[in-house]
């Protein structure tokens, strides 16, 4: 009984493991594509003065 | 437009999650609930749905590997080399479960935690390989030379895959070929193994993705430089 838990709990902890990099991984990429394109959007930094200005 | 296709690309992806997991959970249900004890083993048998299923997986995502290389060393095209990548990931991890639940598989069944026998031997350098293609990759900067070293050494790595599928046949020794089993059994382990390729395949589909969007990132940070 406790090998069968062992190899299960093993695999769902290598499994968990990769699921979770993967993720860390994603959010890590996004916020960095978000970092990047943020300042090529044309008119964003110009709607924001000419409101600062108003 | 965009906001009704991204709704239901979304709702898609939903429902393909919600049948993965449903055939999963169904398979892991089966195991334990429905698959007959065994007389000799006890509940250890119960080991052989999970290494068989995911022993079949990793032998599928080599192959996957190996075409995809193969592909993309005749096209040049990045995205052979994304699905090949992925494919070599989540090889190496079924093969870590395979070497982990085999080893305690053994213990219980002969005694020992390893020998080496034909089978398990080329088990692990195949293991050993696809750890090496993923730590290759990762020290290559440049996307065209880290695929085409990716692409060499995966057309290398499956050279085993004969050895392994084989050995049983070709060399003696103590692993199983194929066993006698009760047929409630024989439907349990069709379905984990049913269960644990829609699981393994969706998980390559997603580093794939995620592949894909390291590799824009990538595009956009030196086209800032």
């Amino acid at each position: 009984m406790e090998t069968m838990v062992c190899a299960y709990v093993f695999a769902w902890a290598v499994v968990t493991a990769y699921l979770t990099w993967l993720a860390v991984q994603n959010g890590r990429l996004c916020r960095r594509l978000d970092e990047l394109e943020r300042p090529a959007k044309p008119g964003l930094s110009e709607k924001r003065s000419s409101s600062k200005a108003a | 437009m965009r906001i009704t296709q991204s709704v239901a690309n979304t709702w898609k992806q939903l429902i393909v999650f919600g049948l993965v997991f449903s055939l999963l959970a169904g398979a892991i249900l089966m195991i334990f609930l429905y698959a007959p004890t065994e007389a000799t083993m006890g509940h250890a048998q119960r080991i052989l749905y999970l290494h068989v299923s995911v022993t079949w997986c990793g032998l599928a995502a080599c192959l996957a590997m190996g075409a995809c290389s193969a592909a993309y060393m005749m096209s040049r095209n990045l995205v052979w080399d994304y699905w090949s990548q992925a494919s070599t990931e989540v090889g190496c991890l079924c093969f870590t479960i395979t070497l982990a639940s085999g080893s305690l598989w053994a213990h219980e069944a002969w005694g020992v935690w390893w020998t080496w026998e034909a089978r398990l031997t080329s088990a692990l350098v195949l293991w050993l390989m696809l750890a090496g293609i993923c730590l290759a990759r990762a020290s290559v900067d440049d996307l065209q030379s880290r695929a085409r070293i990716g692409a060499v050494l995966a057309v290398l790595a499956i050279c085993d895959l004969p050895i392994l599928i084989m050995a049983t046949r070709w060399f003696r020794g103590v692993h199983p070929i194929a066993p006698q089993m009760d047929p409630r059994m024989r439907i349990v382990l069709l379905g984990a193994m049913l269960g644990f390729t829609a699981f393994f395949a969706l998980l390559t589909r997603q580093r794939r993705s995620q592949i894909d969007l390291a590799a824009r990132v990538l595009t956009v940070e030196r086209m800032g430089e």
